[in-house]
């Protein structure tokens, strides 16, 4: 079995930890073993999942990780003040070590595969709790060196050694302080709510952890040049309230001689705190974590219906599905939508992504203006608004994610029903997707766009709204058909085509043209929404004409 | 028998890749029957229901369900069979609820009633109070139930039941039995696939014997007896499908997990 460096640096510490009564090798084959697992877990920031068995997952994690400390490590460089700097560096940081810890790690904060099997052997508890505590640390330490290293190496460069000292103190604090959060922050749901609600939790965070890190991308570099950021920082008394205040501090303590009382207090929060939550952690929640860790298995008893949406779905269903077929595919699809975890994972972000990228576009000179309200103002007055066919980009080949989920297996149930024609269950399924996704999407943005621009660009939202739809119909017809929630998730990316995603390019490219050219004209939009409306309604009825024997 | 068969497999060959895993299947089942469908691993078991199912649509030969070829009517007698999966196959992310819900309204069957029929089965299956819960938190017994009432709700005439005991408790395993004596008294088929060999020697009235893709024992368990002059199914299993070194292997096995070590 492959060995570790990091279990050859341990191996020095043999002879410690046979002192305290821990039996070394049993402890280090489980920590190969659980190095070795990490490595084949794909983690959420690697996000696309190829066929290859035997990659080192986490190796191309940490490169990930890299990447991002790379750009950490330059946001050193910038010319904002000490505090804000730092504040900026160790929230980022630690943002990024909190969600690796629930988005990728929870699965061995929540281990209980582990009592199963380490439980039923001969080995003793002190040892498996030393296994699971050197795990952690080299995992954490691994996935810190890679974001934070970089910065540290700047920073020393730039300030010298006694300040790489002390930033190593303060990651280490941040370290022990995060870990502690997370854990509680489990035990405090799973205490409250049940196993599901917990994994619905670190879904819901690991699609942010997806989010952020795209959209932080593309503003952290701009942050750099931003003027309105420049300026020295006074601190309020709010600010108590940030910990990467508290962090932040030290620095400032420290390296500019700060006299201001805040920075003096903030900096005893910073050992203050991690200790009096390491406290709080070992004396209330260890002793009872396990207890409450076993509800993850167990099914919890009915839920409350929530009748109202019950309803109301079943009331869209009846007013937009032709035949019972077709409503029963609609609800069917609507609920699985609203349950399939991963599915979410790629959905979500693929929204997210769609919201934000117009307006990162329409904001790109707002970071050059003097003052945030300025840059805004400026865009209230153009027509870049039209970058919202980029939404329609990113959104239009989102459908065919519907034929991709978890429990891809359960699809048998499709063959063995009457289901009269695929057809109406596609419509059905498409029709939810729509309800579901696409229309609450578009809402958002037109509610920011309506605030920007006021109610003058109705008829353009009006006339986009329909372009989605007829993009989202293209992507939809040059892809294989197939049942909804057919195929293994982890092949998602083979199921949006490069033909679909070139159709869905020129689809939107050719209409946002086509509207640019009609705000020019007199009576230019009213052509332009007859024709696409007419070009709708034709598509809508040529794309359900699927046979069985086209159907996969 | 009087009756017209509810099954009529004429010849079916299927071949994955040249490997031929049917070999000509002949088989007339008639209403009422419990038919116990052995075989060893990759005999052709599952092939043959998934065919039957339409899950495989790729086969050679003839298919007559209700009298009607498969092949030209795909979906009509999907009305009218049940399915319960070896693996346990089912979308989970959903609750028995919406799942329950779903299959009703594929079998036009109205809400209100699939709510209260589901709803009264989960009691008897002694699972109520999980009726708004996620599938995927479910034991594997409870799941094995829901199962087993998706693959009946809508009251069908065949049932296709893959290892239907598994996970399940002694005491629902005798209800089950029970449930499904009744159903073949009241004139349904239950196609039962097992290797249980216990089970479907006293439930079957009918056993057939899958062997390298063709039947090699047709017949109740009285007369696979008679003829192969071997006192439980199991032996008689053993005995077709030509497996003799049981106990070699056995011996073998025990010996090297008592070997020393070095």
């Amino acid at each position: 079995m492959k060995d570790f460096k990091s279990l050859k640096i341990l191996d020095r510490c043999k002879g410690l930890f046979e002192k305290m009564g821990i039996d070394y090798l049993k402890m280090r084959k489980i920590v190969q073993i659980k190095l070795l697992m990490d490595q084949r877990r794909v983690p959420t920031v690697v996000g696309r999942e190829k066929k290859k068995q035997e990659e080192n997952h986490f190796r191309k994690s940490l490169i990930n990780y890299g990447i991002t400390g790379i750009v950490i490590g330059m946001m050193m460089f910038s010319s904002m003040s000490l505090f804000l700097k730092m504040n900026m560096v160790i929230g980022f940081i630690g943002f990024m070590i909190m969600s690796t810890l629930i988005s990728d790690f929870s699965s061995v904060l929540l281990d209980l595969n582990e009592k199963n099997i380490l439980a039923t052997r001969p080995i003793d508890a002190k040892t498996i709790g030393a296994a699971k505590a050197i795990h952690i640390c080299i995992y954490l330490f691994m996935i810190t060196m890679a974001l934070a290293g970089p910065a540290l190496l700047v920073g020393m460069i730039e300030n010298g050694f006694v300040f790489f000292i002390v930033f190593v103190g303060i990651l280490i604090l941040l370290l022990g302080f995060m870990l502690i959060v997370t854990t509680l922050l489990y035990f405090l749901i799973l205490k409250i709510f049940d196993g599901e609600k917990l994994k619905d939790f670190i879904n819901y965070f690991q699609i942010i952890v997806t989010v952020v890190i795209i959209v932080g991308y593309q503003l952290i570099g701009r942050i750099g040049q931003c003027e309105w950021l420049a300026g020295e920082i006074i601190p309020k008394s709010w600010m108590y309230l940030l910990p990467t205040a508290w962090f932040a501090s030290p620095f400032q303590l420290i390296f500019t001689k700060s006299q201001i009382p805040f920075y003096r207090y903030a900096s005893v929060l910073s050992i203050v705190i991690p200790i009096v939550t390491l406290i709080i952690y070992s004396k209330c929640v260890m002793p009872y974590f396990e207890k409450y860790l076993v509800k993850l298995e167990q099914a919890s008893e009915n839920k409350k219906e929530r009748k109202s949406i019950e309803g109301f779905i079943k009331n869209i269903g009846k007013i937009i599905c032709k035949d019972s077929e077709e409503r029963a595919f609609f609800i069917f699809t609507y609920k699985m939508l609203g349950n399939e975890r991963k599915l979410k994972l790629k959905i979500y972000p693929t929204i997210v992504m769609g919201i934000v990228f117009p307006f990162i576009f329409m904001f790109q000179n707002i970071f050059e203006k003097a003052s945030l309200s300025e840059g805004i103002q400026q865009i209230g007055n153009s027509k870049v608004y039209l970058f919202l066919y980029v939404t329609i980009f990113f959104l239009g080949n989102m459908v065919l994610m519907m034929y991709a989920g978890e429990s891809h297996k359960g699809s048998w149930i499709y063959k063995t029903v009457p289901i009269q024609s695929p057809n109406s269950a596609l419509k059905g399924a498409v029709k939810s997707f729509w309800i579901k996704y696409y229309m609450p999407s578009f809402m958002i943005i037109s509610f920011i766009c309506l605030g920007l621009y006021g109610v003058k660009i109705l008829v353009d939202l009006g006339l986009m709204l329909i372009a989605l739809f007829v993009v989202m119909l293209l992507s939809f017809r040059c892809a294989k058909k197939r049942f909804p929630f057919s195929q293994d998730i982890q092949n998602l990316q083979s199921l949006i085509t490069f033909k679909s995603t070139c159709i869905n390019l020129i689809g939107t490219g050719g209409l946002a043209g086509i509207h640019f050219i009609a705000r020019s004209m007199v009576y230019g939009r009213i052509i332009y929404g007859v024709g696409i409306i007419l070009l709708s309604i034709v598509l809508w009825k040529i794309s359900f004409r699927t046979t069985w024997e086209e159907f996969e | 028998m009087d009756k017209k068969p509810v099954i009529h497999i004429q010849n079916l060959r299927k071949s994955y890749e040249k490997k031929e895993v049917l070999k000509g299947i002949d088989l007339l089942v008639y209403p009422g029957q419990i038919i116990g469908y052995i075989g060893s691993n990759g005999a052709g078991k599952s092939t043959t229901v998934k065919i039957l199912l339409g899950i495989i649509n790729e086969y050679e030969g003839q298919i007559e369900i209700f009298g009607q070829d498969i092949r030209k009517d795909a979906i009509t007698y999907k009305k009218r069979i049940g399915y319960v999966p070896e693996n346990g196959e089912i979308y989970d992310n959903l609750t028995a609820a919406e799942y329950l819900a779903f299959l009703g309204q594929m079998y036009d069957m109205k809400d209100e009633a699939v709510e209260r029929k589901s709803k009264h089965l989960m009691k008897l299956f002694g699972i109520e109070s999980y009726y708004n819960t996620r599938i995927n938190t479910y034991s594997k017994g409870m799941k094995q139930k829901l199962l087993i009432i998706a693959s009946m709700i809508h009251n069908p005439d065949i049932l296709f039941l893959d290892e239907p005991l598994s996970g399940l408790d002694a005491n629902t395993v005798l209800v089950l039995k029970e449930i499904m004596a009744a159903l073949a008294k009241q004139g349904k088929t239950i196609f039962y696939s097992s290797h249980i060999m216990e089970v479907v020697e006293k439930i079957s009235d009918r056993i057939l014997l899958l062997n390298e893709g063709q039947i090699v024992a047709d017949g109740n368990f009285e007369e696979l007896k008679e003829k192969n002059k071997e006192g439980t199914l199991e032996k008689i299993f053993n005995e077709l499908t030509g497996f003799k070194e049981h106990r070699g292997i056995a011996d073998e096995f025990v010996t090297l997990i008592e070997e020393d070590e070095e």
